[in-house]
């Protein structure tokens, strides 16, 4: 079953797949015209390394493993696009008391300098979760990337639930410790 | 009263709102006397927010996006 590097496959995978793609990218960037980049990215990339494509998995799973990838690289690199600021700092009412009090702004705080104070944080984050252990990580980004359910990464690692918290709590504790080193290095 | 590491379960699963009433007056009166988990629930809500409102809301393109995009991947392939 090889398909040749056509413009046909081209076609077809957008009209089949480039919703799907980018939904899930639009709804993790929260700006639609990258997200419509990354889509954009995303077939380029695939139509480039089709021919190291083993097919071990459906087409499908093998474009949102690149999306995902350029989803993560995106936020590490932080880029200078414009990205909405994410309401972090406006918490739920029960939350009175401040994480890292050092980076939360005080209400003078301007728009901007939340977005980037985000987007620096975010890009330690994903620097953080690369230093993960690999089925640690594996499981967070499904977790909390892909948001899929607990219970199909359950199936799909062949662990229990109370193993998942487990792992979900060890790696979440890692990475508070990561972010809180390279937070506050000079 | 639960300890910590009680209290550390449910904050991890309230990332994802899977907590019952009574479950959530339990953590909040852990953390009402627990600086430490008070500090943990907070950076757990910030490292959930860093994720992107990732929402279920429904995004498509249009079909002269589709095709525009076509054409995009085309002239640089």
């Amino acid at each position: 079953m090889t398909q040749k590097k056509s413009e046909i496959d081209l076609n077809t995978w957008v009209d089949e797949y480039s919703d799907m793609l980018f939904n899930f990218a639009a709804n993790r960037v929260s700006d639609r015209d990258l997200a419509k980049d990354l889509v954009q990215d995303t077939f380029f990339s695939a139509l480039k390394a089709w021919d190291r494509f083993e097919q071990k998995s459906t087409v499908k799973t093998w474009l949102f493993s690149i999306l995902k990838r350029k989803i993560i690289d995106h936020w590490r690199q932080q880029q200078s696009r414009k990205t909405r600021p994410i309401s972090q700092y406006t918490t739920n009412d029960e939350d009175e008391n401040n994480w890292i009090e050092a980076t939360t702004p005080n209400s003078e705080v301007n728009e901007t300098d939340a977005t980037i104070e985000n987007r620096e944080l975010r890009g330690a984050l994903m620097g953080c979760i690369e230093l993960l252990p690999e089925k640690q990580r594996g499981i967070f980004i499904d977790k909390f990337i892909d948001n899929k359910d607990s219970e199909e990464i359950c199936n799909e690692y062949e662990i229990t639930s109370s193993n998942f918290w487990v792992i979900i709590h060890r790696a979440k504790i890692q990475l508070k410790g990561c972010l809180d080193k390279k937070w506050f290095e000079l | 009263m639960m300890n910590c590491e009680e209290a550390a379960h449910l904050i991890d699963r309230n990332d994802w709102k899977e907590l019952s009433l009574k479950e959530k007056l339990n953590l909040r009166m852990h953390n009402a006397m627990c600086g430490r988990c008070r500090g943990y629930k907070k950076f757990s809500h910030i490292l959930k927010s860093l994720f992107g409102d990732i929402t279920s809301a429904q995004e498509c393109l249009s079909y002269d996006e589709k095709e525009e995009m076509k054409k995009k991947i085309k002239s640089s392939t």
